[in-house]
């Protein structure tokens, strides 16, 4: 289903994490070194659907002060990198008091190719597909697929039509290492969406390879998380060794 | 059943989840009801939970008042102490019937966990009890009595390391193993359908409640008062009188205070609506949407959520909300040891202090029901820090003392 296009990757950053000069070092060095897609996430406080590690980094990014309204300078710097497409993930009750139609609004504004909200499944959510499939909104409402879901629900998905699904590759929550079996490949194969951006766990090149031909792009979070939090505080290390762990799955 | 409390409850989560929650809802659908399932809890709630708990008469509170008659719901004589282990008990042997052999549960001031941990050391399920770091610190005689009924505890360390951490880390854990592992949820809030089966579980206690009252006086009360966490105990003395011409009234945790961060008030414009841990409700929470922190002088009621059905009923005005002041708390907690004999739970001292304020002010020949949701000798190190404090420090050091001699073993 999906062309020989070569696999994209989509990187994970937490806004705020490790602090404003961490973050534009890191985000600096993913473009740098060719990471193609960007997925910026607005901490949240009650993050269920994220492992330790980007639960950690939430939770230190809230603890600098992280306010929603200071996600748009996270935001603009990385608009400004190049990258091909920027994705926003967060929790449903932030854009919930936010406003799902003006967050939509906004992002829309902002240029952002996809919203990923996992707590907002399609039957409960609260306008939050309908109104971003709507003529004149460009950007993108993104469900989550599961590897295992039952047949009803990847029914439900499919008559949502999305051009783009985020696919979780284990019955599980981020940053936990996966297998690429037959059965996940099948599924990827099955779910008829033309860009699926399949991750949850991936670490290696290998990894990204076994997608290659199933998925548009290959997610790498917690591993990218954990790279910044082993370099420390300063930027430029930061930078360093952000640079060198991308540069491998480039 | 139901989903939907009108515009609450819900079932916000990710896709992740709904396999294991799918699974629940058939199994309260199909087993709950069920002779087999129904005659087996009935029979453990008679005799290991030691149900009907009393509705005991406050006849010197009532004389002293001068207003109504007082009647006290003992459900903190229920087995562990609280109200918990009716819903505990319920879930622990619906898992069985679902051919789960372990439980897993969150818990704040170990109440729950505690009432989960001895229902499935009774029911031979093996145990394991997500708790927040902070409240393991707080709390270590719960944690003690969970280990002695066989449980492992999980020392949570994400967040603010209390309550709601636990609740995520829990989930966290179901979706890894949801096929032999059962959640059992302890309030009446979460993902449908968790609202709805604890509520099922807990109504028990209105019921007893309403009959008691009717045998021994002829007549319904004209007010129930209960203490408001997640809503469980609320929830389940409540229910049975929804239809009849009763006030209703929850009490919320006033905290020492009224700012962000004092108390746990979630209405009357402490809190607003959110989507949180699978649910649509009222939450304490900052205007950009991340949980605020909370306090009470009791554990049980320091939450930032609430049940989505209570939330419906606040806003057609059948439950009124009031709250109690920590201070209020102790007041009326050593008034009823005083003069009724019964030492309450922190949490029910709330609803206690809400009957002592407004029992004078009703007419002679007025009935109020107050649910004791639960005992206080849980609360000792608290209650005796506060009220005995230079006796239960020498204690406390002396007692230290004597250990240090002690090889840990
Ligand atoms: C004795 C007692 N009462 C009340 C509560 C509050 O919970 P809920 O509002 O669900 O009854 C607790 C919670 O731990 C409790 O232990």
């Amino acid at each position: 289903m999906i062309d020989n296009q070569k696999i994209k990757i989509m990187g994970h950053l937490v806004a705020g994490y490790p602090d404003t000069a961490g973050f534009e070092a890191a985000c600096s060095a993913m473009s740098d070194s060719g990471i193609a897609i960007l997925e910026i996430q607005i901490p949240f406080s009650d993050p269920t659907a994220d492992g330790p590690e980007n639960t950690g980094a939430g939770e230190a990014a809230l603890r600098n002060g992280f306010k929603v309204e200071d996600f748009y300078r996270y935001l603009n710097f990385a608009s400004a990198r190049g990258f091909d497409e920027i994705h926003v993930m967060t929790y449903a009750n932030i854009i919930f008091r936010y406003g799902i139609r003006k967050f939509i609004d906004d992002m829309n504004k902002a240029k952002v190719t996809g919203v990923i909200v996992p707590d907002l499944p399609i039957e409960d959510e609260e306008g939050f597909y309908s109104y971003a499939s709507q003529d004149g909104v460009a950007v993108d409402a993104v469900p989550v697929a599961v590897v295992n879901m039952i047949p009803e629900r990847i029914e439900m998905l499919r008559n949502l039509h999305a051009e783009r699904c985020y696919v979780s590759l284990r019955q599980g929550v981020t940053g936990t290492k996966t297998v690429m079996d037959n059965d996940t490949i099948q599924f990827l194969d099955s779910l008829g969406v033309p860009k699926l951006y399949a991750g949850f766990g991936i670490s290696t090149r290998d990894q990204v390879d076994a997608l290659q031909g199933h998925a548009y792009a290959a997610v790498v979070g917690s591993h990218f998380t954990r790279t910044i939090r082993n370099a420390g505080s300063d930027p430029k290390i930061i930078y360093r060794e952000m640079y060198n762990n991308a540069i491998k799955f480039s | 059943m139901g989903k939907w409390f009108g515009a609450y409850g819900g079932q916000y989560v990710g896709e992740v989840l709904k396999p294991a929650l799918a699974e629940l809802e058939k199994a309260v659908i199909e087993i709950l009801p069920s002779e087999k399932f129904r005659s087996e809890y009935l029979r453990l709630l008679r005799n290991f939970v030691g149900r009907p708990t009393p509705l005991c008469p406050a006849e010197n509170l009532t004389e002293e008042l001068g207003g109504a008659s007082i009647y006290v719901k003992m459900e903190g004589l229920a087995h562990t102490g609280a109200h918990k282990i009716n819903n505990a008990l319920g879930q622990v042997l619906l898992a069985k019937h679902m051919g789960k052999n372990k439980v897993i549960a969150e818990t704040g001031a170990g109440q729950h966990g505690v009432a989960v941990a001895s229902a499935a050391a009774k029911l031979g399920l093996s145990c394991e009890i997500f708790m927040g770091s902070v409240d393991v610190k707080r709390q270590q005689p719960n944690v003690f009595l969970m280990k002695q009924f066989g449980a492992d505890v999980q020392v949570v360390e994400d967040g603010t390391k209390t309550l709601k951490d636990a609740v995520n880390a829990a989930l966290k854990d179901w979706v890894r193993e949801s096929k032999r592992t059962a959640y059992v949820l302890g309030s009446a809030l979460g993902p449908y359908p968790y609202p709805d089966m604890v509520r099922d579980f807990q109504r028990v206690i209105g019921d007893e409640t309403r009959s008691q009252i009717l045998e021994m006086t002829g007549r319904l009360p004209d007010e129930v008062v209960a203490c408001c966490g997640g809503g469980s105990n609320a929830m389940g003395i409540f229910t049975a009188f929804l239809e009849d011409p009763v006030a209703l009234t929850a009490v919320e945790a006033g905290g020492f205070g009224d700012k962000p961060g004092e108390h746990a008030v979630r209405m009357n414009g402490g809190g607003q609506t959110g989507i949180i841990e699978g649910y649509k409700s009222y939450f304490l929470q900052t205007d950009d949407g991340q949980v605020q922190s909370t306090h009470s002088i009791s554990a049980g009621l320091d939450y930032a959520g609430i049940g989505p059905q209570l939330v419906q009923l606040y806003e057609t005005g059948r439950v009124k909300f009031t709250k109690a002041y920590d201070s209020e708390v102790l007041q009326a907690y050593q008034e009823f040891a005083q003069k009724e004999g019964i030492i309450f739970a922190l949490e029910s001292a709330h609803a206690a202090a809400e009957v002592l304020k407004k029992a004078s002010q009703m007419k002679k020949n007025s009935i109020i029901v107050v649910n004791m949701s639960g005992r206080g000798d849980k609360d000792l190190f608290i209650t005796a820090g506060e009220l005995y404090t230079h006796e239960w420090k020498t204690f406390l050091n002396e007692e230290a003392d004597r250990l240090k001699d002690r090889s840990v073993r």
